[in-house]
């Protein structure tokens, strides 16, 4: 059922960093950068983002994560916009590609935000076809990551995990999840993330976010601006417990650091694989 | 497509959209909550994050529009134009598109202020526009060739403009300054976007070139009859020189 390569520790490429990367070699294994930030505005082109991300190409294997599929709208699927994509995806030919679990508008509005579904059986049956046409439009699977949410709907009759692993399961999607956005979101709804990790199909587990927030007190909100958080770095070291290593990255989306600050935050994913292995 | 699904995202757009906060009560409807955090909070950070969003890309892309225009007034016009013209692009690079010609529509505002977001958007746009061809003629190469087998293009990613302003002072100096006409393009050589004021005879010629034509079309049209043959070839060559006008094969160029 996996079918990305096992790559080892990524990081999420920012603009400040684009130097480091073509200038140096980092030790890093492999990039993630942003679709949108190469998509033309009408059809593709080979702007100047583009060339520079063809040169980074040659040093290190690219991973595409999108933003603007939404996925869980009620709207038709933007056809428009995945001929970019798939455009886009034949020109930097990336390892595996992902987007988000997520609606971000309807009536053809745009909210620019990744917002939460109702856990609903219509909504499963409404996103697993959406799911199907887009991985056959683009000839390959895609990932969907857990977004971290501060709203519920009380029409829900399904636990964001059980809603996750079904929609994984009936579309035979991949997962990327991310550690930092379920804990995020266990915080705001009171809900056990250790049992979310648990009950999700493991196997489709293709790669993890990990990522910073803010904590607002009684509530957190998901703002990759700040160093992975202690509770977040155990969920993960448990997860790596369960299910064994999986391509790894940290986002960080502002206050961006040195990349050698990442790189070596990202050390710290690496360590914690390498002794797991050492015990194993 | 599921009607539930529409129905339930109709209504959070609406709230998150909406000007207007709704009662504690109308949220708790829809909205699961906690003790601590209830679901008039939890709607609220989705409808600032919405707004904030909105607003700091417009304040990203049009800097020097707003320092001019000042951050409240900046500020109150951004909300008209996320409430007027809610973002319809699948990416947030595309919102402000429309800015320039929002400010234009609204009578009180000064017109520096609409000119200066059109330069402004231009300089974003430019890092989309398509790289310049790869096979074009040398100008040793122009010599072997009659006039109606070369074409004169203008570089894809020039966006021409006149103003009232010195507009590239006021951008660059980032205050008002007095009225005073001007020709100015945005460019890109490669990576990086260059700014440059032209004079009028320049500006006929790059405004004139809005799409492929044969050399002998563009000596032979009217448009330029009046210009001198010197000013005509020292303004030619530079513009090529800088990367702003190029010439290409006739079999080389789409029409
Ligand atoms: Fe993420």
């Amino acid at each position: 059922m996996r079918n990305t390569p096992y790559l080892g520790f990524g990081l999420g490429l920012r603009n400040p960093h684009y130097k480091d990367v073509l200038k140096g070699t980092p030790k890093v294994d492999w990039l993630e950068v942003i679709s949108e930030n190469f998509l033309g505005r009408e059809n593709l082109t080979a702007g100047p983002g583009l060339d520079r991300l063809l040169e980074i190409r040659e040093k290190y294997p690219i991973v595409l994560h999108g933003v603007s599929l939404s996925i869980g709208s009620a709207d038709p699927l933007n056809k428009k916009y995945m001929k970019r994509v798939k455009d886009l995806y034949e020109v930097v030919k990336p390892v595996w590609v992902s987007d988000h679990l997520c609606w971000t508008g309807v009536h053809g509005l745009n909210a620019h935000d990744l917002l939460p579904i109702p856990y609903t059986k219509s909504a499963i049956r409404h996103i697993v076809g959406r799911v199907k046409a887009v991985q056959d439009f683009y000839g390959r699977q895609i990932l969907l990551e857990n977004v971290s949410s501060y709203a519920e709907f009380s029409e829900s009759t399904y636990t964001e995990w059980e809603f996750l692993a079904e929609v994984a399961d009936k579309s035979d999607s991949g997962i990327l999840l991310d550690v930092n956005n379920v804990y995020v979101s266990s915080f705001n709804h009171g809900f056990d993330p250790y049992q979310y990790l648990k009950n999700l199909p493991h196997d489709r587990i293709q790669q993890i976010h990990l990522a910073g927030h803010t904590n607002k007190g009684r509530y957190l909100i998901d703002t990759h601006d700040h160093p992975v958080v202690e509770k977040v770095w155990q969920l993960y070291e448990w997860l790596l417990q369960e299910i064994g290593p999986r391509n790894t990255m940290i986002e960080r989306d502002d206050h961006i650091p040195p990349f050698e600050e990442l790189v070596a935050e990202l050390d710290r994913a690496r360590a914690l694989v390498k002794r797991q292995k050492r015990t194993a | 497509m599921s009607r539930d699904v529409l129905k339930s995202q109709d209504w959070f757009l609406n709230a998150i959209r909406s000007a207007n906060v709704k009662s504690k009560q109308i949220y708790a409807k829809k909205i699961n909550q906690t003790p601590t955090f209830n679901a008039s909070e939890r709607m609220g950070i989705y409808r600032n994050a919405y707004r904030i969003r909105l607003k700091e890309c417009l304040a990203e892309d049009f800097p020097v529009t707003a320092k001019l225009m000042g951050s409240k007034k900046f500020d109150r016009i951004s909300e008209d134009y996320i409430r007027l013209r809610p973002s319809r692009y699948s990416s947030l690079v595309d919102f402000g598109e429309n800015f320039a010609k929002f400010l234009r529509n609204k009578r009180a505002l000064s017109k520096i202020f609409s000119e200066l977001a059109d330069y402004e958007w231009a300089i974003i746009d430019c890092r989309f526009t398509e790289n310049r061809p790869k096979n074009l003629l040398k100008p040793d190469q122009l010599a072997e060739l009659s006039p109606e087998e070369i074409m004169v293009e203008r570089d894809p990613s020039v966006f021409a403009m006149e103003s009232s302003w010195p507009l590239i002072q006021v951008w660059r100096k980032k205050r008002q300054l007095p009225k005073k006409k001007s020709f100015l393009i945005v460019h890109r050589r490669d990576r990086s976007i260059q700014f440059c004021s032209l004079d009028a005879h320049a500006y006929k010629i790059v405004s004139y070139l809005t799409q492929p034509t044969s050399l002998i079309a563009v000596l032979s049209d009217k448009t330029f009859k009046n210009f001198d043959a010197k000013i005509w070839n020292r303004t030619f060559k530079t513009l090529v020189k800088n990367e702003i006008v190029f010439y290409r094969h006739k079999n080389f160029s789409i029409l």
